[in-house]
């Protein structure tokens, strides 16, 4: 069986690899974008499994990029987990609203993250 | 500098002997006008403090000079001259905007008197308005350097938090042995930086938190909230690390305390705060105890408004003086317990912000070595408030008639609507009926509980008040409540004191059970 493909949007470089390695380590296929536009067109192109999307991007935010997918019938079984520094109720009723399945906000519990990964994968 | 007067006046010799006089005398710069015309014209070319004019001229008379000085340049002053007897234009001047007027003939003291202390007047005023100005502007500097405050703690915090989740990563990543096997040592070390990644991850929560409440951003859903519930929720998720140090935490907050009108998450984040700091500064085997009760009538300026929560504790205790400042911003005492793995400084001010949101007041007392005791009050609900004032005033009436051995008699009504629709319609048409019935007593109590009407009268004997029963009863039959469809019935259940029962107790359960009869 291929592995499950999964695709990291951050424009944070490092965050990027401290989320690429334990994910690669867990036997995942990562690939890693650091725009919102990119991270829509290798959606668009990879389709992958899962998506880990952070909010603040350049070119397209993170919103935008959610609502494109999840809006779209060939691409919204894909699950979106939002990687957020903000923390405030309104963001995360924000983001819920676009259709995310998943809120967490930065810093996060590395663990927790793959346990979620590994849950939404599974569904 | 010298204030400027323009003279207006047709006759010559008035012009003279004033320019002479306000120059000479007064120490005014005095210059002169013939004609309302000629005066409007000078002051377009240049500014004076103060016009003085004559009220009778031809064409421009003095009134119309003064409504359009006042219109066109309200800084400057205006008085009027009139004869005797035409006080009433003094009068209409004073209306148009004249800061004063002086009778002819002329009195020289007088004239620059009144001149003077118009001028003065003005300067005060002048000086008030610019200080005013200055506060304005202050004030209005000072809002926003706060809300450039406020966003840069939220833009701060935002941009701290992303390279904190990589450096959190990274640190669990070679925790976790993912990146190659450690030794004890760099477990230890890293352990280290990890919980201090939380803590700062915990002051920049703390921050964003505090400075939403500094600003009033804060969104409260109120709603009314029993507290017992509450507290025991709080008490129950911090129960593990009061178990860790044995200490034991008890909730005892009565049923009977009325409901608060609040935000319940910020109340359970306020006991959350307070519990969690007595666990960390009381040693092991300690207690801490949560109550709660009704604010005692001169304590909180007006009885029922506010019940009162203290969380107390058998901790270190507070030293005297930094009791004062314990609710500020970072203040933490020093030589205080694990200061450096927990606390962020921030946990007291936030409690005291979030207790102020709901109008309530937050105060420590401390003993050192015995422990503290924190207290915040919070308003109680609307609906209790009533309710709870008629608790109050029943109390204090029936110890009242125990005392003197006087009556006291309850009522107890319920309307029965086999409809079932409308009760809160029939419960405020019933209230009506039952206070014209007893209206010709000043002091009936009545409260409305569910389905029910509570009315207590004081000094109504046994019989008086079988008769009045049988009024309401009749007054019910007479005036039948409207139902929508169905039919509806009044019961009423009464029992007297001293002739019948023997305590409050005792008189609400006779109350009860003849509720039927």
């Amino acid at each position: 069986m291929n592995p499950k493909k999964i695709l990291v949007v951050d424009d944070e470089v490092d965050l990027v690899e401290t989320v690429r390695f334990p994910l690669e380590m867990e036997g995942y296929h990562v690939l890693v974008s650091y725009n919102g536009e990119d991270a829509l067109n290798q959606a668009r192109k990879e389709n992958p499994d899962l998506i880990l999307l952070d909010l603040m991007l350049p070119k397209l935010d993170g919103y935008k990029v959610c609502r494109l997918l999840k809006f779209d019938e060939r691409y919204k079984h894909i699950p979106i987990l939002m990687l957020t520094a903000k923390i405030q109720e309104k963001d995360k009723v924000l983001g819920m609203e676009t259709g995310a399945n998943e809120y967490i906000t930065k810093p996060f519990d590395m663990d927790l993250l793959l346990q979620k990964v590994k849950a939404h994968l599974s569904q | 500098m010298e204030n400027r007067v323009l003279v207006v006046d047709d006759e010559k010799e008035i012009r003279v002997f004033l320019n002479k006089a306000l120059s000479r005398f007064g120490g005014f710069h005095v210059d002169l006008a013939e004609s309302g015309e000629e005066a409007l014209k000078r002051l377009e070319k240049e500014p004076f403090d103060l016009v003085l004019t004559d009220l009778k001229m031809p064409k421009t008379d003095g009134l119309q000079l003064i409504a359009e000085i006042a219109k066109s340049k309200p800084e400057t002053l205006t008085i009027m001259m009139t004869g005797h007897g035409t006080i009433d234009s003094a009068l209409e001047a004073m209306k148009l905007g004249a800061s004063d007027y002086i009778t002819k003939p002329l009195n020289l003291d007088e004239t620059i008197l009144r001149l003077r202390k118009v001028l003065e007047e003005r300067q005060r005023f002048v000086k008030l308005r610019d200080f005013a100005d200055q506060l304005e502007r202050a004030n209005k500097e000072l809002r926003k350097i706060d809300a450039m405050k406020s966003e840069f703690v939220s833009v701060a915090s935002h941009e701290l938090r992303t390279p904190l989740a990589a450096i959190k990563n990274a640190v669990q990543l070679i925790l976790s042995g993912r990146t190659g096997e450690i030794n004890k040592n760099q477990e230890k070390f890293l352990s280290m930086a990890e919980r201090n990644i939380n803590r700062l991850t915990n002051i920049l929560n703390d921050l964003l938190n505090l400075s939403r409440i500094e600003s009033g951003r804060v969104e409260l859903k109120f709603q009314n909230i029993k507290l017992k519930g509450l507290t025991e929720l709080a008490a129950s998720s911090l129960r593990p690390h009061a178990d860790e140090k044995s200490i034991q935490i008890q909730v005892e907050i009565p049923d009977s305390l009325p409901a608060v009108y609040g935000d319940q998450e910020k109340i359970e984040q306020i006991f959350t705060n307070l519990i969690g700091n007595s666990i960390k500064f009381t040693p092991e085997g300690g207690k801490i105890l949560i109550s709660g009760e009704v604010l005692s009538h001169d304590t909180a300026g007006g009885y029922g408004d506010m019940v009162a929560i203290s969380v107390k504790d058998t901790g270190i205790g507070i030293p005297p003086e930094h009791l004062e400042a314990i609710f500020e911003k970072f203040h933490q005492v020093e030589g205080s317990l694990q200061r450096s793995t927990s606390g962020t400084g921030l946990g007291l001010a936030i409690t005291k912000g979030l207790v102020e949101a709901h109008q309530g007041k937050i105060w420590v007392k401390s003993e050192m070595g015995k422990g503290s005791v924190f207290t915040f009050t919070l308003p109680i609900s609307e609906s209790e408030r009533r309710d709870l004032y008629f608790r109050f005033t029943l109390d204090k009436e029936f110890h009242r008639v125990q005392q003197n051995n006087a009556p006291l008699t309850l009522f107890l009504f319920q309307v029965v609507d086999e409809g079932g629709e409308a009760k809160e319609v029939l419960l405020n048409q019933l209230e009506e009926q039952v206070q014209q019935c007893l209206c010709r007593k000043a002091d009936i109590l009545l409260r409305r509980v569910k389905e029910k009407i509570l009315a207590a009268l004081c000094e109504a004997n046994l019989q008086g008040a079988q008769v009045i029963r049988r009024r309401i009863e009749e007054g019910c039959q007479q005036h039948p409540l409207e139902s929508q469809g169905g039919s509806v019935h009044v019961k009423v259940g009464m029992a007297t004191y001293p002739e019948e029962a023997l305590s409050k107790a005792e008189l609400f359960r006779l109350a009860k059970e003849r509720l039927g009869g």
